[in-house]
Formats: structure tokens, C-alpha cells, sequence
């Protein structure tokens, strides 16, 4: 028992020195350029942060310009700055997270613009472990707190992995309403032997079969990313990005057409509840617009990747909605 | 759940302290339930397969005992086929599927087996050579089949060595378990220095010279020569850190609670030849192979073809445990090709000693054996660490390209790093070959005392205040050092 005690109080000894230690001596992690980004625009007192996924990105040689939607918004709007903070896969619960920090920062943009990605929803970026981003999230709630100090040795012992697994990723159920359709792994890498029109489909039934609710992760991100930045003083503007629906519609049927309408009846009525208005763009364009995309893991599959007149179309509603034109005196 | 990682931060304590409040007859009971949890936290449902494993192997060393004559091998060949069908459908179905796909391309035969993308239960070579070890001790009569169902489970489900060893064998681990463990301070603070030396050897040192390798070894077009063999020097260190520091961390996990461990490495690149190294590297899968395969088929007890023979088919399937890819096939070939080689080649290296004038075991020729021997194991590495066999036949044939455009100074550019990185990585290769031959050259001068002994009477010599400085160093370090990035053990695969 003596021997107990006495490792029990040099144990204590020893975490309090390692505590002080690493309290005068922390190590660094490296903060993601997004972030630093967002800090360094606003302190030029951006007037606008334009968030996104590759939605908003050009995905193609065939574009002669390649600039993406924060680009073009910006050259429509020359007299706002716009803060374009994007990454390919960014989605609802990150956003969130740059809320939370908006507003412990206390920085003021006159807008926040925030695309809704309705892929974003279905499993593969609601619980694929590549898409959860809690490096970024992490930083974004301890940035220039204590807790940075210790931060490097908690990411050193793994708090940035998604508690989320590769095989619990894989092996989740899909559902369209009550009918079962196929894990993950079946439907996003189908063996060889499927035809490239199956493959199109089974991508197509992962990515537009889900039915939203008000538990659903990503919903309850988005509540509280309009509450964040409803307190902090700031108007969000929220889109949601337009999708390919003639060529979904085309393989799909006509269940999805029902679904979609209820997954953004839903979208409108949360927001509408907050007092925010919601920008449907989803059905505004033809198959002309979009790019069938040639990002490897996605190569055939429609997706709402946009060309450049896509992408032009999204500017100039977000130019409209934000009314910018009378704000800055546009003439647009 | 993984060695360096938050939740075994967390509970390994409360397993420990768990263990040491409970009165001993529970105690088994609730090192099964920490390490279902500890395999759990991993992928849940393989915990089935697991049960399913302990169960048959659990009931056939039973029935082996009680049967006589041949129901005996009966039973034996049962448990071994049931054992080795869950290795070979998790394992080696989806390799053995492809090549003979490709043969009955060949031979414009109609093929259509099934492909199964499934996803290799983790550790289960492990803890299946370790119950294929249980099983066989008992049809050799050396062991006693284990009654009691709780303990044999815990025997293979153990956590520390679950999932990437030390391969234990039974009358090593299992006795212990009926052992009461009471609480050592010296056994304890003993363990614990043995997991911050491994966690310092994973996330310090393997973790940062896998961003070279990685870096490299995936993007093979872009290198040459230099860069190359830096890369597979990297990767030498880096699978030794890795795999050593894993099992440091068993060792050292199982040490505080009470159990002794089998030590998994000893110095292995301070090897004087091939045979020497394998007595040095991965232990217990070694000695696996020598007590399962090797010496059943004959050993050195035979001609000398059917010798060459044994050793050659030993390692081919050593390299074989380790995956189902011609990559391990090709590792554990050349390895067996450089220990035949070796031992046919003996009477010309001692002619040669002779010719040079060397004493035996002098220094240089010590120093010669220890460079030439890290060079074949590098050479075999390279099979190791790349993909498939094309991207090897890139690495050995480029080796010697670009060596004209070598600036010390910009090694660091060579590789894709800083060179303060590189030099850093240096730094931590020589810290630990410096510390290895202070080890060996310590443990050689007091053989009898045995290795741990010889180093812990040497670090016990030190004031009290210095070894309290290396401690708050080193786990400052582990924290800071460390790699931000998921580099899982490199064993972990297998």
C-alpha cells in the first residue's frame, strides 16, 4: 500500500511538471491556411465571407476562365471585399464551426454566404472520415485560447481523427424511404463486372436518397450556424447550390423529384423559422451547365459542378440577393 | 483502440487501476472485458471471428488430450484447418482470386469466382499463429489443454499483444494468468518507462521518417538514385521504430500489470550476418517459424539440399504471414536466399578472415559484417515497403541513376524536405543507433545478469534528479515531437 501511495504522489509530481513544462514550452500545430486566411482578410475588414465547397470552383480545362464563384461575385461587386474561404469538401458542421469563431473574434462582415450542397447530406460526406474536418473545427474553437498550449500534444495522441471509421463508413446502410438499396462500399465502388450505367446509378441513389429531418447532423449544424451568426450581428445568405435534377431526375425517376422537393421544403421552413431567407438555385439550371465531373473517385458522375456560365448564373443571383447593387451603388 | 491515442491515454489507466482494486479471482474477468473493448474499439463486429477462433481452438485442445491414437491428429488437423480457412478467406482469398484469374486469362479458361472486398480483421495473423501455437503445444503434450474458458480467451484476446504481439506462447502466457500480481513499484515505473521509450520511438521517430518514405515510395517516377536509397535507409528505421515501439509498448502495458512479455527485438541492424539478424528481429514470429515449420520439416538434421530446402520454404512463408501480396513473397525469398548463401558460403568467409589477417570477431570485421548485413536487409526492404513488384524493379533500377547531381547540402531537397528536417531526421537515426550500441556493448559485458537487468542497474546508478529530467524531457518530447498525422503501425496490416 505504501508503494501505492508513493507512485500515486510522484505520478501527481510528475503530470504537474509536465504540465508546467509544456505550459512555458508548447509545441506548435499548424494551423490550416483557411483559417489564417479568414484572419488576415478580416483584419483588411472584408465586407463579405463567401464560404464553399468545389461547387464553387472551376473543374475543367474546358473553362477559358477558371475563376470561381467567389471570383466572379467579386468582380461583379468590386467596391465589397469579399473573404472567399473554400476548400473542396467543405460542408455544414465546419461552417458552423467558422460561425462559433466569427463571433468569439468578434469580426463584422456585412454578409456571411453560405452554399448548401444537397450532396453534403448523404453519407458520403455526412460520415466518410475523409470529410469531417475536425483538425479544422478543433482550431477553430481553441485559436489564441490557453487550450492551444496543450494543443499539440493532444494531436499528437489522435484528437484530430474522426471518430467516425473507414469501416463503419463503408458498411453503413443506404435507404431510399424504407427500401434498402446497398452499403456504402457496394454503391460508391461497385465491382468491375457493373455496367458504367449502373455504376452512374448506384453513385446517384448514395448521393440523393436520403430524406432530411430536423436530427439529421448537418441540419442541426445549419440551425446553429444561424444562430451564431444572428448573434453576432451578421445576415447570412444561404444558397442552395444547383444540382444536374434532369439528369438525377433521368435515373433516379420521379421519387426523387418528391424527395428533393420535401429535403428543401424542410430547408426553407428551418430557415424561414429563423427568419432567414433561403435561395433555391437546385433546379434553375439545364444538363448544358454542369460538368460531368473528372475528379478521380467521381470520374462519369453527374455532380454540381458548374462551367463557367454556371458558375456566372450563381454570381449574379448572389449579387441580386445580397442587394448589392443598391448597397454599393452598383447599377447592376 | 491504438497504442498513441487519446482513449488508450485513458483507458489504460482505468484498466491498471481496475486491476490492482480487484480482489484476484475477478481479475481475469476484467482484463477479458478490458481487451473485448480494447478490440472492439477497432472494428466491433470482428470480435465474432475472435469468439469463433477461441471457441474451436478451446474445444479441440480439449478433445486432442482426451483422445488417443488418431483421433488425436484428427482433432489436430481440424482446429489447424478451421484456423487457417478464417486466415485464408479474410487474408489470402482476394490475392489467390486474382492470380488465378489472370492464369485462367492465360489459358482462356471461364472464371468467376466472387470477388469480396473485405476488410482484414486486424491482428489476425497474430492471434491466430498464437492460437495455432496453444493448439500444437497441446497435441505435442508439452502443455496441458487450459479448462478454465475465461482464461484461454483472455490467453488470446490478452490486450496488450492482441493486435500486433509479441506472438506468446502458451506455457509463457498462460500460467500467468493464474498468478497473483500485486502492485511492484519498480515493476510498475519499470513498465511505464518501457511505454514512453515506445511511444518515443513510434511518434517521434517512425511517424517523422515515414513523411520521407511515404513521400517517396508513392511517388516513385519523380526519384532516383539518392533519394531512393535514402528513402529505403528511412524505411529501415522507420519499421524498426514502428514495430519495436508497438511492442515496447506491449511489453511494457502487460509490465505493469504483473505479466512478462517475450522480448520482440534486440539491436537487430548491430546484426553480424542474416541468421544473426533473425535472432534479433520480431522474436516471437522467428522462433514461431523455427519451433512450427522449421523443425518439423526437418531442420539441419537432413541433407543439405533438403536443409537449403527447409530454410527456403520457412522464410518464403514468413514473408507470406505477412501479406498476400508476390511483394512478401519476394522479401522472405531473398531473405532465405541470403541465409543459404551464407551458410554455404561459411568456409570462404572464414578463409578470408584468414587471408586479411583478422582476428575472429575483431572490430572491423564486426564492422564490416554489421555494414554488409543492414545492406541486404535494405536491399530486402525495398521489396517490403513498395507496392507491387514493378514499382521494386523501379527502385533497384534506378538505385544507381542521378548520383552525379548529389549535393550534401541539399539532401534535404533531394528527399522533398528542409534540409533542418533532414538533418533532424539524421540526428534521431544516429540517437538511436548511438543508444543501440551502448546497449550492446553494456549487455555483452554483464551477460549473466540478462539485458533489462544490466540497463535498469545502470539507470538506477544515475541521481535522482537526472532520471526525473529525462522523464518530463521525454514525455515533453513524445507531445511535442510527435507526428500530427494518422500513421497507423505498420504491423497493424498483418
Amino acid at each position: 500500500m505504501t508503494h501505492m501511495k508513493k507512485f500515486f504522489f510522484k505520478s501527481i509530481l510528475l503530470v504537474v511538471l509536465v504540465f508546467i513544462v509544456q505550459s512555458l514550452c508548447p509545441g506548435e500545430v499548424v494551423i490550416p491556411n483557411e483559417i489564417t486566411r479568414l484572419d488576415s482578410l478580416m483584419q483588411y475588414g472584408a465586407d463579405i465571407i463567401y464560404f464553399g465547397d468545389s461547387t464553387t470552383e472551376s473543374f475543367t480545362a474546358e473553362d477559358a476562365n477558371k475563376a470561381s464563384i467567389g471570383a466572379l461575385l467579386q468582380m461583379l461587386i468590386p467596391q465589397a471585399q469579399i473573404a472567399k474561404i473554400t476548400h473542396p469538401s467543405y460542408q455544414m458542421d465546419v461552417y458552423a464551426a467558422y460561425g462559433r469563431y466569427i463571433l468569439r473574434k468578434g469580426y463584422h462582415p456585412k454578409f456571411v454566404i453560405i452554399p448548401i450542397n444537397l450532396r453534403s447530406f448523404s453519407p458520403v460526406w455526412d460520415i466518410n472520415p475523409s470529410y469531417q474536418f475536425d483538425k479544422e473545427k478543433i482550431v477553430l474553437d481553441v485559436k489564441d485560447t490557453f487550450v492551444m498550449r496543450y494543443l499539440k500534444p493532444l494531436a499528437v495522441f489522435k484528437i484530430f481523427e474522426p471518430n467516425c471509421s473507414q469501416f463503419s463508413y463503408q458498411y453503413t446502410r443506404v435507404f431510399e424511404g424504407k427500401k434498402y438499396l446497398g452499403l456504402v462500399k457496394d454503391l460508391f465502388t461497385p465491382p468491375s463486372s457493373v455496367s458504367p450505367e449502373d455504376v452512374t446509378l448506384r453513385y446517384l441513389q448514395l448521393c440523393y436518397s436520403y430524406s432530411l429531418n430536423y436530427q439529421h447532423r448537418k441540419v442541426r449544424s445549419l440551425l446553429q450556424l444561424v444562430r451564431t451568426l444572428k448573434t453576432a450581428g451578421i445576415k447570412p445568405i444561404f444558397y442552395i447550390a444547383p444540382l444536374d435534377y434532369i439528369t438525377v431526375e433521368k435515373y433516379l425517376g420521379s421519387k426523387f423529384r418528391e424527395r428533393h422537393i420535401e429535403n428543401v421544403q424542410l430547408l426553407h421552413s428551418l430557415l424561414a423559422q429563423e427568419g432567414v431567407p433561403l435561395l433555391d438555385l437546385s433546379n434553375s439550371l439545364d444538363p448544358e451547365f454542369f460538368i460531368w465531373s473528372t475528379v478521380s473517385t467521381e470520374k462519369g458522375h453527374p455532380s454540381e459542378h458548374l462551367f463557367l456560365k454556371g458558375r456566372m448564373f450563381v454570381a449574379m443571383s448572389l449579387a441580386k440577393k445580397t442587394s448589392m447593387n443598391t448597397f454599393f451603388n452598383l447599377g447592376l | 483502440m491504438i497504442f498513441n491515442s487519446l482513449s488508450f491515454l485513458i483507458f489504460f489507466p482505468i484498466v491498471t487501476i481496475g486491476y490492482f482494486l480487484l480482489p484476484y479471482h475477478w481479475r481475469w474477468l476484467w482484463l477479458l472485458l478490458s481487451s473485448c473493448m480494447f478490440y472492439m474499439a477497432l472494428i466491433p463486429v470482428y470480435i465474432l471471428i475472435l469468439f469463433l477462433l477461441i471457441v474451436i481452438d478451446y474445444t479441440m485442445a480439449i478433445l486432442i488430450e482426451n483422445a488417443s491414437g488418431r483421433k488425436r491428429k484428427f482433432y489436430l488437423v481440424l482446429s489447424l484447418l478451421a484456423t487457417c480457412i478464417v486466415l485464408f478467406f479474410f487474408k489470402y482469398y482476394a490475392f489467390v482470386n486474382v492470380n488465378l484469374e489472370k492464369v485462367a486469362q492465360l489459358l482462356h479458361w471461364n472464371y468467376a469466382l466472387p470477388v469480396l472486398n473485405l476488410i482484414l480483421p486486424i491482428g489476425l495473423s497474430f492471434h491466430t499463429f498464437q492460437s495455432l501455437s496453444y493448439v500444437i503445444e497441446v497435441y505435442r503434450g508439452k502443455y496441458k489443454a487450459e479448462r478454465h474458458f475465461g482464461i484461454y480467451a483472455l490467453y488470446v484476446m490478452f490486450f496488450p499483444q492482441l493486435v500486433a504481439g509479441p506472438i506468446e506462447r502458451p506455457k509463457n502466457l498462460l500460467p500467468q494468468f493464474f498468478e497473483q500480481h500485486n502492485f511492484d513499484y519498480d515493476r510498475v515505473t519499470g513498465g511505464l518507462k518501457l511505454i514512453l521509450w515506445g511511444l518515443f520511438q513510434k511518434v517521434v521517430i517512425a511517424d517523422r521518417l515515414s513523411l520521407v518514405v511515404n513521400r517517396i515510395y508513392d511517388n516513385l517516377p519523380n526519384y532516383q538514385g539518392p533519394a531512393l536509397v535514402i528513402a529505403t535507409i528511412f524505411f529501415a528505421f522507420q519499421i524498426y521504430c514502428d514495430f519495436a515501439g508497438y511492442s515496447d509498448i506491449a511489453i511494457g502495458s502487460a509490465q505493469v500489470l504483473g505479466f512478462r512479455l517475450m522480448q520482440n527485438f534486440r539491436r537487430p541492424y548491430l546484426a553480424v550476418s542474416i541468421s544473426d539478424f533473425w535472432q534479433r528481429w520480431h522474436i516471437s514470429l522467428s522462433t514461431w517459424f523455427r519451433d512450427y515449420v522449421y523443425i518439423p520439416l526437418g531442420g539441419n538434421r537432413v541433407s543439405k539440399v533438403q536443409w537449403f530446402f527447409n530454410i527456403l520454404i520457412t522464410f518464403v512463408l514468413s514473408g507470406l504471414w505477412h501479406g498476400a501480396n508476390w511483394t512478401f513473397l519476394a522479401w522472405g525469398g531473398l531473405h532465405g536466399a541470403y541465409y543459404v548463401v551464407s551458410q554455404w558460403a561459411q568456409v570462404l568467409r572464414d578463409k578470408i578472415t584468414k587471408v586479411w589477417g583478422w582476428k575472429e570477431h575483431s572490430g572491423i570485421e564486426n564492422f564490416i559484417s554489421v555494414v554488409i548485413t543492414f545492406i541486404l536487409v535494405c536491399f530486402a526492404w525495398v521489396f517490403f515497403r513498395s507496392q507491387n513488384i514493378e514499382n521494386a524493379s523501379y527502385v533497384f533500377s534506378h538505385l544507381f541513376l542521378g548520383w552525379n547531381k548529389l549535393s550534401l547540402v541539399s539532401l534535404g531537397g533531394i528527399v522533398g524536405v528542409p534540409q533542418v528536417e533532414f538533418i533532424y531526421d539524421i540526428c534521431l537515426i544516429v540517437l538511436l543507433m548511438g543508444l543501440h550500441i551502448f546497449q550492446e556493448k553494456m549487455c555483452s559485458s554483464d551477460i549473466s545478469k540478462g539485458e533489462l537487468a544490466v540497463l535498469q542497474s545502470l539507470w538506477a546508478k544515475l541521481p535522482g534528479y537526472v532520471r526525473w529530467i529525462f522523464y518530463v524531457v521525454g514525455i515533453w518530447m513524445v507531445m511535442n515531437w510527435g507526428v500530427v498525422a494518422d500513421i497507423p503501425f505498420i504491423y497493424f496490416q498483418f
